[in-house]
Formats: C-alpha cells, structure tokens, sequence
C-alpha cells in the first residue's frame, strides 16, 4: 500500500516554506485528497511527525500542530470519504477523499497519526512509518484501474509477454495449430494463379475471333486446370476447418486443466476475493475468447495480411497506376465505415445487454417462483418480463434495420474502388492498351485486397477483448499460492493442543476481523465459541485450519507453528462440518468416504452411525449407493448435515471442528448426534461454534467473542457468575424456551 | 392453587423484565422542532439537544445524520444517530426526523449542508466522451463539481436507471454521479449515454 506519495515541484516549495524549521522534523506520510467545498482539487495532505499540511493548487491551506490533535478516524459516506481528526477537543473533518482510492490509505493513516499524536504527547519521537504490505487497486505507474481481482494493469503489461506465456502451453500441438496458416497459404496462392489462368482462357480462347477448333485441346485443358484447381482448394479448405476444429478443442482442454489445477492451488484468501462467478466466467467465457483467438484469429490475421500485402505488390509491379485508383477510395471509405462499424458494434453490445437483462429477470423470477406465488404476484410478474421484453424487442427491430441498411451502403462503399478500375480498366482495353484478360484479372485482384480490409476495421475491439481475457487467464496461471507449505514442513502426529497466540487478522489488513486474540485450547477439551453474527467466529476457525496466515501473532498446534505443518497433515488431522454443507455430486458411500477414499464399508457404516444418519440412509431407494448432491437424490437439511457429520468422522480426526454443524437438525436428532459425539470426542479436541446454548452444553469452557477480542472465556458457571454477555445470552434463550 | 400460579406468573414476569433490561435499546423519537434543537459544533459538525417530556434534557456534541432514502427522498426520513465508540453511524438511534422542512431556516440550513457534505453525488452537464477499453468504460464529462475524467468498471452493473428516469453512475473510485432528465443535456451527450436507458 503506498502510502507516501511523491510531491510535485510546485507541492515541495510550498511545503519547505511552510515547514517548522525543526531539524528533527520529517515527512512520515503523504497522500492526496480530492475535494474542498465540493469542487475537485489536486490536494495533498502532508504528514511529518510534528506537523499535518493540507497543500492544494499550489499553495498551503491549512497547517495542523499535532500537540493540539488527539483522536483520528475516517467516516465513509456515499460518493465522498472524510479524514477527520479532534482537535483541541472538538472532531472536525480535515480533508474529503475518494472513499473507492483512498479509503484503505486513510485508515491506515488514522493509526499511524494516533501513534504520531500519542508519542508527542509523551515527549517520545514517534519511530518509523506504519506498514501495510496490502496491494492497491491502481496500477502504481500510471493510477488506472487494475483488472478486477488481479494485481495487472492493462495499460503497463506488456502484450507479447502474456502471448508468450500461452504459446508454451502449445507445445506438442504447433504444428496442427500452424497448419491452417500453411493450408490457406496455399489456397491463396492458388487463388492468385487462378486469375491468370482465367485470364487465357478469355484472351486466348472466348476473346480471339482467330481460334480455330483444332485449338480446343488447349482450351479444355484450361478448363481442367481450372476445376482441379477449384477441387484442390476446397479440399483444402475442408482440411483446414477440420485441423482447426482439432486444435481448437485441444488447446481449450489443455489450457481448461492447466487453470484448473491453478485453481485448485491457489489459497481461499485468494480465490474468496475473486467469486465463484469470477472464476467460474474466468473457465469458461475467458478460455473460449482466448482459445478462438489462439487457434482462429491468429492464424486468419497473418493470413489476411498476407493476401493484402502480395495482392498489393503483385499490383503495384504490374500496374502501379491501378494500384493507385484502389487505394485512393480506401481511405476516405475507411473512415466512413469506421463510423459506421463503431456504431453497429455499439448496438450490437446494447442488445446482447438487453437480452441479458431479459434472462436475469427471467431467472431471478423464476427461481423465486414460490416467493412470487405467496406474495400473489404473477400479473405483476408478467407485465415486467413484457416490458423489458418491449425495450429488447425495440433495440433489436432498430439495431438490425440499422445494421442491415448500413451494412449495404458499406459494401456498396467498398465496391467504389472496383468500379473506378472498371471504369478506368474498360478505358484502357478500349485504347488497346490491355486485353479483356488482363483487365478481368485485375480487377479479381482488387477484390483481394478489399477482403481483408473489413476485418481490419473490426481488429482493435477484438484484440482488446482477446487481450482482457488472455490477461485474466496469465493471471491466475501467474499467481503465487500465497499460503504453501514451508520447505521442509514437518509432519507431525497432532495429538491437539491448540494456542493461539496473540493474533490479529483481517480479510482487508487495514480492517481487522480478529485483534489482539489469545487463547489456549488443551488436548481433549471441548471449546465452545459464542458471539454475535460477525464477531470473527468462523474466521477464527479459518485460521486455525490455515485457510488463511494471520497478520500478526501465531497459531500453534503441539508447540508447532501451524505455517511450519504441512498442509496435508494440518487438515488430515482435523475433520471439519461447516454450516453449508456442500455435498458432491455422487453416492452417500463417496461423499462419507471423501476424506478417506480408501475406507471399508463397515468404517463408512459405523461413521453414519456416529452421525445417526445409518438408519435414513437405509430408508433410501439405493441405501448408500444413492446419488445425492446438486444434480440427485433431494435430501433435507438435517439429512445434508448429518451426511456431512459422518465425513468428518471417518478418517478419525485428533481435532473436530463443529461450526454450527446441528443447526438445521430438530432437537431430539441433536440430542441423539450430541450424544455419539461425546462418545468420540474423548480424547479428542473439539472446538463448536454454536448460537443455540444447548448445543454447547458439554464444553469444558466457553470462550465468548465480542468484535474480535475475546470477551469472556471458562466454564458455564464461571461466565453466569460474572453476569457478562454470556449470562445475557443464556438468560435470553431460557425465556425463549419458557415461552 | 390460584396463589401458587400467581407468584409463578410474576416470576416469569420478572425475568422477563430482566431480559429486557439486558437487552434495552434506546426508544427512537419523532424528532420535530418542539423536542429537538440542532447547532453547528465547534468543528463545524452537528450538536443536536432532545428534550422529550418527562426526560431530563439531553445533549449531544456530534450526532450523524443519515437520509433513509438517499436517492428516493433526499429531505425526508432522515435518521440521526449517536455515534458508536469508533466514531461510525452504527451507533444508536437518537430519533427520525420525517421532513427537514418543518424545521426552522436556520436549522434546515445547516442540516442541508452537512448532508450535502456527506452525500456526494455531482450532475452531469455535459458528456465529452464515453470510451470503451479492456473492460472498463472511460467517461469524460463536465459535471457541477468540474471537469471530471473518470472510470466505470462493468457499466451495466454501474449504473442504474433509476424510477424519475435519472441515471445513477459509480465510478471505481466510489464517487457517485448522477445525469438528469435525458432531455435536460444536448444532442450529442444524449447520444452517447444512449445506451444506458
């Protein structure tokens, strides 16, 4: 995070001759600031660590002493961010940012002022700048957006690298990928032969009053070369789409694997900031953009340019006067259909976005058709699905009569120059000058050189589409797992001491979840964790399973820091049930066996029992052979849940991990789960997060979370005595009870 | 047997009053001119007094004013809230004030302009140019805060059409704008945010 910015020229002399004078004083940070009286302005809000400047346009607006500043907090607000600060006493906002640039900086900043503010008031020099290793969302060169999720400026990366990138991947298949390029060079040179040859059979043959039928011979012999010629190349074309079909679906395979596997290393921190849909569109709608233009553009692009150079040469050597009247119109027509082109592409984007729309609606509608039908609102429904209809149905008539007209005018446009050569060439064949042959093979050659200019026009926006996505794709194949393994990890036999060590944590490091925690968890015990929604329950547990590094502190598990435990021990010792409880596609026996692929039927069985799912599992048509998970047997959520209870029991866990794992399970099947995971629990350590009390009734102690600290901890009558917000807690779910 | 139930009801009664206890929540107030005086603080931020009857008198240095419909009914419904102990408006509801209007001059003056500072929304008045680039969609517009070049990641998800037929735009930086009526602007900035109506 950067958090000292550099000055301008102007900025500096501004600063040096407002500056204090004190020789101890230095700057400590400096960042801009956007606005003043709602009117943008070029700030910067320098911080030394005697003094705060607010310097805008060139010249000092404000000096701030920090002996008369105590308190400093940032308030985000809609559009707009404030830095404020107190002082002598009263709170005062000292500058307004973009909240969407510079609310992390600030916030940051708030605590690097507080510590600059605390020291002088002790007399103490405040030390070194705070640090935040957090990445910005602009690129630090030129301050455009990065593309989302990624740590790549767009604008700064270099192209050929990320081409280079995906290049290697296509080795072993190059030269299926380079044979259409090779098969359409062919047909191309073939395609200027054949006007030569057209133009004999003109000259020599139809247009020669002098042939004589003993000069047929020859003239059939043209006209077999001509459908052999015809024959050859369309086989070719037929080899090329079919090669090209080849490579396409390989390359896509590969390149789906290759990312995959990324993926699948990657840590949760990571993947959690880009969303499933990011990931799951990065699958499938960014390999397809890239596969295509791998394996199609490329290829087609060399290809056309190819054609245009050799058409235009081969012009220009014989008849460098026509050559002249095809390029004259091109420019002027290039610009006009340039227009033209923005303009239909424009409507062409505006109209995918309205069907779009009209599908999102249609989904969101009826996914919640049931909601729909207990609210009465069908009519309603449907007289909004006829509007957007109505507004799609308007661009669409639009948008293709437009295209349409324009995409006539066009051609017409680009057939200018042929008539022109017509025109001229018809002048010249009438003066004598050139054969009716001659003239018929140039003006096939024109209609090369045109072909290939239409595409042209439409490059820019497909490479910039290709690039984007070739860019999210290096991305991930780029990225460093931020959570791996050390290089020599240990591997242990976890028999479950827990301590956690004075941790902080944060999804975003400038706003921590979890600060100054510390708890100690013995092997055995039953740790049961309560809190408010949103107090760092579950964060607490991604931490100890590693699913993320914490910012300060340590988690260690047998007097080991968990960063120095392999990955594979970690988790192999813990078994995990998560309040979603996502259930693969596949049989009950492989979801149970999941952790331990290799176990035998009665461990999977006596694993059910555990969970008290052995006997509804029987009760099922195909009993543990019945495909469940998104796409099978519907199961309820107590069901789900047990299912998922005995997974986590089967490869026999040294530490459990229960976050609100019998939440949707009715209290008599609770009671009977709690019960068998008693039996197993001995030995074992437990830590449960639970919001019902009861569930919790047999943990040794309590810890009790309030905002990430650690409000309360022992046992449940030690924490009732102490009439904190555990007894709270309690007594409010008595009277639930009562009632 | 009518006595035993009795002592049992108000036990229950009791405890109930008890949990209340534990969980009281301030009680939110209509706030009209009668019960509420709003001034400008020492720091130029809001200090509002609440005098509600059979209350002792209460004060208070800062108080955050949120608008319930920001974007819908930016002088109604506007929410004043204690702020919490880190200075954000998840503090508690002091009371809701249902139209600044009813309010004195002075007072709506200075409620206006603190939520003018607080909600940043800029009008477009003139679009320059819409460019599309790697995903992201480049504007440069003359707005009420001055020439602005910004940049709107996803413009379809960016902005809203919202129901008085304004155009809502957000920027990467969290600013927000806003385009008025359609009609409002000249031909050629219509023509270029054609596509978002």
């Amino acid at each position: 995070m950067k958090l000292l910015y550099t000055l301008s020229d102007a900025e500096q002399s501004v600063f040096d001759s407002s500056k204090s004078g004190d020789d101890s004083e230095r700057i400590m940070y400096c960042l801009p600031y956007n606005y003043e009286d709602g009117q943008v302005v070029k700030g910067k809000l320098i911080i030394t660590n005697l003094f705060m400047y607010k310097i805008s346009e060139g010249s000092l607006v404000r000096k701030f002493d920090f002996k008369e500043m105590t308190d400093f907090l940032v308030e985000s607000m809609l559009g707009i961010s404030a830095f404020m600060a107190k002082i002598n006493g009263h709170l005062e906002r000292v500058c307004y940012f973009m909240p969407g640039r510079y609310l992390a900086q600030y916030t940051v900043i708030a605590k690097g002022c507080k510590r600059i503010s605390d020291a002088i008031a002790k007399d103490q020099d405040p030390g070194d700048p705070v640090e935040n290793k957090e990445l910005d969302n602009f690129c630090e060169k030129c301050g455009a957006p990065l593309i989302r999720g990624s740590k790549i400026c767009p604008h700064c990366r270099k192209k050929g690298g990320s081409i280079k990138r995906l290049w290697a991947l296509t080795k072993g298949m190059r030269l299926i990928l380079m044979f259409p390029v090779f098969a359409s060079g062919i047909s191309f040179i073939l395609s200027f032969i054949l006007p030569s040859i057209q133009q004999r059979a003109i000259d020599g043959y139809m247009n020669n009053p002098d042939v004589t039928s003993a000069a047929l011979g020859g003239f059939i012999a043209i006209a077999v070369s001509l459908i052999v010629i015809d024959l050859f190349q369309r086989s070719m074309s037929v080899l090329q789409t079919r090669l090209t079909s080849v490579s396409g679906t390989r390359f896509i395979f590969l390149l789906r694997s290759v990312v995959f596997e990324k993926i699948q290393n990657l840590s949760t921190a990571s993947i959690q900031q880009k969303s499933t849909g990011d990931l799951m569109s990065r699958l499938n709608n960014d390999i397809f953009t890239v596969q295509s233009f791998m394996t199609a553009q490329i290829p087609d692009i060399v290809n056309q340019i190819l054609s245009f150079t050799l058409a235009t040469v081969i012009l220009l050597v014989v008849k460098p006067e026509l050559c002249l009247f095809v390029f004259l119109p091109i420019i002027p027509v290039c610009l006009i259909a340039r227009r033209f082109w923005a303009k239909i592409a424009k409507f062409s984007r505006i109209n995918w976005i309205k069907s779009y729309s009209v599908s999102c609606f249609e989904q969101d509608v009826i996914q919640g058709e049931r909601i729909v039908k207990c609210y009465g609102r069908e009519k309603t429904a449907v007289k909004d699905f006829k509007k957007y209809v109505d507004i799609r149905t308007k661009y669409w008539t639009h948008s293709s009569q437009y295209s349409t007209t324009v995409s006539s005018i066009l051609g017409f446009l680009f057939m200018l120059g042929s008539f022109i050569i017509l025109y001229y060439g018809n002048i010249l064949v009438f003066h004598g000058n050139i054969s009716l042959g001659e003239l018929y093979k140039y003006t096939a050659y024109t209609s090369i050189i045109y072909a290939p200019l239409r595409s042209f026009l439409a490059l820019p926006s497909s490479l910039a589409t290709a690039f984007t996505s070739i860019n999210k794709i290096t991305e991930i194949l780029d990225e460093e797992p931020e959570i791996s393994d050390i290089n020599l990890p240990i591997d242990i036999r976890v028999e479950g001491d827990i301590s956690i060590k004075n941790i902080t944590f944060g999804y975003n490091s400038y706003n921590p979840v979890i600060e100054n925690f510390s708890l100690e968890i013995h092997q055995g015990e039953m740790i049961g964790i309560v809190g408010a929604s949103g107090s760092g329950k579950t964060t607490l547990i991604n931490l100890i399973m590693r699913l993320y590094d914490v910012n300060e502190g340590a988690i260690e598990i047998d007097d080991v820091n968990v960063k120095d435990i392999s990955q594979h021990t970690l988790r192999s010792s813990m078994g995990i049930v998560l309040q979603e409880t996502h259930l693969f596609h596949g049989s009950v026996r492989d979801n149970i066996c999941y952790a331990k692929p290799y176990a035998t039927e009665e461990e999977i069985i006596e694993a059910a029992k555990l969970a008290n799912a052995h006997d509804f599992i029987c009760s099922l048509p195909q009993g543990y052979n019945t495909i469940i998970g998104e796409r099978g047997f519907s199961l309820s959520g107590g069901e789900r849940q047990r299912i998922a209870i005995a997974r986590a029991m089967i490869h026999n866990p040294k530490i459990i991990i229960l976050d609100e794992a019998t939440a949707a399970l009715d209290t008599e099947t609770e009671k009977m789960i709690q019960d068998s995971l008693n039996q197993l629990m001995k030995g074992r350590t437990t830590i449960a997060i639970a919001h019902r009390l009861s569930t919790l009734r047999n943990a040794t102690k309590l810890a009790v979370l309030d905002d990430g600290h650690l409000a309360e901890f022992g046992t449940h009558s030690e924490l009732l005595k102490k009439k904190g917000i555990y007894y709270k807690l309690v007594m409010a779910q008595r009277l639930h009870a009562v009632k | 047997m009518s006595d035993e139930k009795k002592i049992n009801v108000s036990a229950e009664e009791n405890e109930e009053a008890l949990v209340d206890a534990l969980f009281a929540k301030r009680i939110s107030y209509d706030l009209t001119p009668d019960n509420s005086r709003f001034f400008l603080s020492e720091g130029g931020l809001i200090s509002m007094e609440l005098s509600v009857p059979d209350k002792e008198k209460e004060f208070f240095e800062r108080v955050i004013i949120i608008r319930s419909f920001p974007i819908s009914n930016p002088t109604g419904f506007l929410s004043v809230r204690a702020p919490d102990s880190r200075g954000s408006e998840k503090g508690e509801e002091i009371g809701i004030i249902h139209d600044i209007n009813d309010f004195p001059e002075e007072t709506v003056k200075i409620i206006s302009e603190e939520l003018d500072k607080r909600y940043f929304i800029p009008e477009i008045t003139k679009v320059h140019s819409i460019r599309d680039k790697y995903g992201f969609s480049y504007w440069d517009c003359d707005t009420s805060s001055g020439r602005r070049t910004f940049i709107v990641s996803n413009p379809y998800s960016n902005i809203r059409l919202l129901d008085d037929g304004r155009l809502l735009v957000e920027d990467m930086d969290g600013s927000n704008f806003c385009i008025p009526e359609k009609k409002k602007l000249d031909n050629s900035s219509q023509r270029k945010i054609e596509a978002f109506y």
